[in-house]
């Protein structure tokens, strides 16, 4: 079943002479439950193509369908929502809120719909994120591996549809990061989310079930890793 | 939990010095608004006080009508008080100077009518029986009859009757056999007294003139206590609940012309009245304040929220990627507003209340001296009434709610993208700018980047400008009106300041020889003074003077046809001044025999500009002649000596031209009535100047012997005090003035620390960044001191020749209203200190964030790179 599609999907920035595509004329989609990475050189459009698939940046050619549903048909408030209950966004710089402890920083999502987290479901994911004995920690008492599971944690609370990360490992060691991959896959596997990752590393792309190529802003490869 | 709150209540706590600096501003602009409202609420209900004082407490008032009608308006339910006085009576007085007030009016009053008609009792008391009278003291100075206290008289009082009909000034046409009432003027062979009663009554107390008792009116007013009989006839004192309600009321009354008067300073000053006066100046006057205070508070609000969100953006991207509305965003920066409203707008509030206390008390003394006429004591109050409070609370509130609103509203609409990079709609929009090399060259690369910041930041920075330059134009504004006003004491007292006290009076009246006795005088001068007219050639004139004689009037083909005052003065004292002039007698004018000295300066009032010119009448030379000439046409010659110098008092008299001649030979010459010889028959003939050593005692001393010789002490003025007084109200100015725009400077000055401080610190990526590539801190402070000059240099260029313009056009307009020429002067002294000020607040806020920067080390800051 496709939970995503992309058609056409294009994003200039500036006008005239100075005008750049960062992404132009991508098309492709993706099923439910499939782990994409997508891989290219620096400056090749890939956080362009991920933010636009996760509604943050609106295109300016082209059309992105979550379930069937025109993104960007649909207002800023629907998409706001949309981020909060069907998307979560993993940044290479972790992007935590510094006043908020590891508890509240997960459970943000949450608190943002208004409603109040399920403390078994928090202490669950917590404990599967092995941030049980610092949950009462702040971002700027982590190390960088565990603010990155912090993350992690922040965008499956709401148990979304789509999970994408720009670049998850780019801040962490190799140990860290291998980590960090196996609970994303972990998280693909127990919730049957489809997760989309840019990644530079050719060992985590290797682990995924999709490749898409983007040199240029234009996709040059969507091919299986594995037959 | 409420995530926003969290938020938003470490960022306050993160940016301590910010916060504090914001929640000082709405401090202070609560505590502006309060004292603004306060004020002109406490000055409104002062002046109504006065006038209540002077003129009585009641909105309308009707002449004799029947107990009936009185009975009909107190029906009225619009009214909230209604006070009567009794007509009683007219009773003819015998022996009364005043030929146009022959009579003695008798009302009844109740006890409570004394207050409300203002009546002053200044000897004895109130009449408490129908047998006792109190009388106005214009009876003997104005009518020359004299009523002792204890004296019995015997009076026929009965009604006024119209002998046949007659057109008054007041009511229109009386008809004959009417009654007439007691404000119509005396119609003289056309009205009688009859139906009179004997009445006997014993005089208990003396009062001064009520202001009731008007002009035209033919009875001095005499009070008794009221009859109350079925027949009688009332005045009514009407106040309806809502002053406004008085004209409306008064109109359905159906009034005949004249039978009724407005209170109307009362109304005025309670807002009742329409039209422009007094009050709706106050409320302009108020609204303007006010309007500076919401400019200059919404300048520091509007950016410190501006700030603060773009301080914020990157967490508020970071939300909205994760999922937060722009509406819980918007909201959470409404918190942070509603946060710092309640910790600033109380505390505001009650230092506003404080402030006009203290202002309150230093006006107190000053006030009713300068507000006040007679005998009436009204103290300036403080009314602080919660509708003020609510309205100043409100104001603020809103103002803070609006600033936090507007710069939340356009983030929460950027790309969630774009607000995590801290890049704003209007970056895209700006033209590449990069470090000039001809700036480089200039100011070497720190000078250089200081100035190409300054250029980019240039939207932000506009904000604490422009309330840098609104303090600026009102301090100099303020600064040179002060020196204006103290100008124009400084030249009242040039022209009063070599008396203390000076009298008036009407026709020679002995008693006016008795003042020189008053205590404490040290020595006194008495001229008698009367007009004539000149000719002056105009070629003597500027061009100015000769334009302001043409407006006047006082031109005549190639002549200006001037008044003189002829003030003839004791030999004794005209050798004095003669001494004074340098003026002997040899080297006369042949042609005439009397010599008269005469200041040379003189000045013009120019009716349109309302501006006077000094003149010199002299031509050069020590000597002329002058032919005067008086009403009846008779001509008289005199030989001129011009001087500088003018006696005692001397430049108090009314004409546009005063010489001065000794009584010997005026009264040789003239002949002893050289008052009628001119053919003169006005009032003041007689100035007294008086010096002393303790001008209040003389000044009192000099009331008591005025009553007692029967002269009208309206004549007496201490100038002594009256300038003191005016010195006072300067100073009052002063504190007021100065203290609002240094209340307004201290939001500037906080906006201005807090614009700078956060735009620095939102560039601390790139000057870590610099000091990675080796810009050590002898750098950093030469980049400081150029941002200095850039933006201190920036808020003088627009705010010098805007405070010059304001003050050029100040300058016009005092001119215009108040009469004076005066030089234009600029306020060096303003302008110096506001200059350093400006230098000081930006300095301070430059040294305050680099220091900042130097805590928060190099690796942090590249840390705040991108995402």
């Amino acid at each position: 079943m496709k939970i995503l599609e992309v058609k056409k999907l294009t994003k200039i920035y500036g006008s005239g002479e100075g005008a750049v595509k960062a992404v132009d004329d991508v098309s492709f989609s993706v099923e439910k439950g499939d782990f994409i990475a997508v891989v290219g050189p620096s400056g090749s459009g890939k956080s362009t193509l991920l933010h636009m698939i996760g509604g943050l940046d609106e295109p300016t050619y082209g059309h992105v369908y979550v379930d069937g549903e025109d993104l960007y048909k649909q207002n800023e408030e629907q998409r706001a929502i949309f981020r909060r209950r069907q998307v979560g966004f993993i940044y290479q710089y972790f992007n935590l809120i510094p006043a908020l402890d590891v508890r509240e920083n997960i459970a943000l999502p949450v608190y943002l719909d208004g409603r109040e987290p399920d403390e078994a479901r928090l202490d669950e994911l917590i404990g599967l994120l092995g941030l049980s004995d610092r949950e009462k920690h702040y971002p700027d008492q982590l190390s960088g591996g565990q603010q990155q599971r912090v993350s992690i944690g922040r965008a499956v609370i709401n148990s979304p549809s789509i999970v994408l990360a720009d670049e998850p490992t780019g801040n962490l060691d190799s140990r860290n990061s291998q980590e960090i991959v196996e609970l994303l896959k972990d998280s693909n596997k127990r919730y049957k989310q489809t997760l989309i990752v840019i990644t530079h590393d050719e060992d985590i792309a290797l682990q995924a079930d999709r490749i898409i190529t983007i040199e240029d802003g234009r996709m040059s490869e969507y091919g299986a890793v594995r037959t | 939990m409420n995530v926003f709150r969290k938020i938003t209540t470490d960022a306050m706590k993160k940016n301590r010095m910010r916060t504090a600096v914001i929640i000082a501003g709405v401090v202070v602009c609560a505590a502006m608004i309060t004292g603004v409202l306060l004020f002109a609420a406490s000055l409104q209900t002062f002046l109504a006080n006065s006038a209540r004082a002077t003129e009585g407490d009641w909105y309308m008032r009707t002449q004799p009508i029947s107990s009936t009608k009185i009975s009909t308006m107190m029906a009225d339910n619009r009214v909230m008080e209604l006070d009567t006085s009794e007509s009683i009576g007219f009773a003819k007085l015998s022996g009364s100077k005043n030929n146009d007030k022959p009579y003695l009016y008798i009302s009844g009053y109740s006890e409570n009518m004394y207050d409300t008609a203002a009546i002053n009792i200044v000897e004895g008391r109130e009449a408490r029986t129908s047998k006792e009278l109190v009388v106005s003291e214009a009876l003997y100075s104005d009518g020359g009859v004299r009523y002792r206290i204890g004296q019995k008289v015997k009076l026929e009082v009965g009604k006024r009757i119209a002998v046949r009909s007659f057109k008054s000034y007041t009511g229109g046409k009386v008809k004959a056999g009417a009654q007439i009432w007691p404000n119509t003027e005396y119609a003289g062979s056309a009205e009688e007294i009859t139906d009179t009663k004997t009445r006997t009554y014993t005089v208990v107390g003396i009062c001064e003139q009520p202001n009731i008792e008007e002009y035209g009116s033919p009875g001095y007013t005499a009070i008794t206590t009221p009859d109350n009989r079925a027949s009688s006839k009332y005045c009514a004192f009407v106040k309806t609940e809502d002053p406004k309600d008085i004209y409306d009321f008064t109109a359905d009354l159906n009034p005949a012309s004249g039978s009724y008067t407005y209170n109307n300073n009362l109304l005025t000053y309670l807002g009742a009245s329409s039209g422009f006066d007094s009050m709706t100046i106050l409320y302009l006057v108020t609204l303007l304040l006010l309007l500076i205070i919401t400019i200059g508070s919404m300048l520091l609000f509007v950016n410190a929220f501006s700030i603060a969100t773009a301080d914020r953006a990157r967490q508020f991207g970071a939300l909205m990627s994760i999922g937060a509305t722009g509406r819980q965003l918007r909201h959470s920066m409404l918190e942070e507003a509603l946060m710092i409203g309640a910790a600033g707008i109380p505390p505001g509030i009650l230092c506003g209340i404080g402030g006009i206390w203290v202002v309150k008390n230093i006006i107190s003394s000053t006030a009713s001296e300068v507000f006040i006429e007679g005998s009436a004591l009204v103290r300036f109050g403080l009314t602080v009434h919660p509708a003020y409070l609510l309205i100043a609370a409100g104001l603020t509130l809103c103002m803070l709610l609006l600033s936090a609103f507007i710069p939340a509203r356009k983030v929460s609409k950027l790309p969630p993208v774009d607000a995590m990079r801290g890049i704003f709609k209007e970056d895209s929009k700006k033209p590449r700018v990069g470090i000039s090399g001809a700036a480089r060259k200039m100011f070497g690369f720190e000078g250089a980047l200081a100035s190409r910041n300054f250029r980019l930041d240039r939207r932000r920075y506009r904000g604490a400008i422009i309330s840098l330059v609104l303090s600026l134009v009102l301090f100099i504004s303020a600064g040179s009106l002060i020196s204006f006003l103290s100008k124009e004491a400084d030249d009242i007292y040039s022209w009063t300041g070599d008396f203390d006290i000076m009298y008036t009076g009407v026709p020679l009246q002995s008693g006016s020889s008795k003042l020189a006795a008053a205590s404490a005088v040290t020595s006194s001068v008495r001229y008698k003074v009367f007009t004539v007219r000149t000719k002056v050639p105009l070629k003597n004139f500027t061009k100015e003077a000769r334009a302001a004689l043409k407006e006047n009037g006082l031109t005549k083909g190639k002549n200006a046809n001037i008044y003189v005052s002829v003030a003839v003065m004791p030999d004794s004292a005209f050798s004095k001044y003669a001494k004074k002039a340098g003026y002997s007698e040899s080297g006369n004018d042949g042609s005439s025999s009397v010599k008269v000295i005469a200041p040379k300066e003189i000045y013009i009032y120019s009716g349109n500009g309302s501006y006077t010119t000094g003149v010199d009448i002299s031509n050069g030379s020590k000597r002329g002649h002058m032919r005067f000439t008086g009403d009846n046409g008779r001509k008289f010659d005199v030989g001129v000596y011009y001087t500088s110098a003018s006696p005692m008092g001397g430049r108090s008299f009314d004409q546009t031209i005063t010489v001065y001649m000794p009584e010997s030979s005026g009264s040789s010459f003239f002949g002893s009535d050289y008052i009628k010889a001119a053919g003169n028959n006005g009032s003041e003939k007689i100035y007294m100047f008086f010096k002393t050593k303790d001008p209040a005692t003389t000044y009192n001393s000099m009331k008591r012997i005025c009553r007692a010789e029967g002269l009208s002490s309206a004549g007496l003025m201490n100038a002594q005090a009256d300038y003191e007084g005016f010195k006072n109200l300067i100073s009052m100015m002063k504190i007021l003035m100065y203290g609002f725009i240094m209340l307004l400077s201290l939001i500037a000055a906080a906006n201005v620390f807090s614009t700078i401080a956060t735009n620095i610190l939102l560039r601390r990526h790139e000057f870590a960044m610099l000091q990675t590539v080796g810009m050590g801190p002898k750098n950093f402070v030469r980049m400081v001191c150029y941002s200095c000059i850039f933006y201190g240099m920036r808020a003088l260029a627009y705010g010098l020749p805007i405070a010059l313009l304001a003050m050029w056009g100040m300058y016009k307009i005092l001119l215009y209203s108040t009469g004076t020429y005066m030089a234009f002067d600029l306020p060096w002294s303003c302008i110096i200190v506001s200059i350093i000020s400006i230098i000081a607040v930006v300095v301070a806020s430059i040294l305050y964030s680099m220091h900042k920067l130097r805590k928060t080390g190099t690796m942090e800051g590249l840390r705040t790179a991108g995402f």
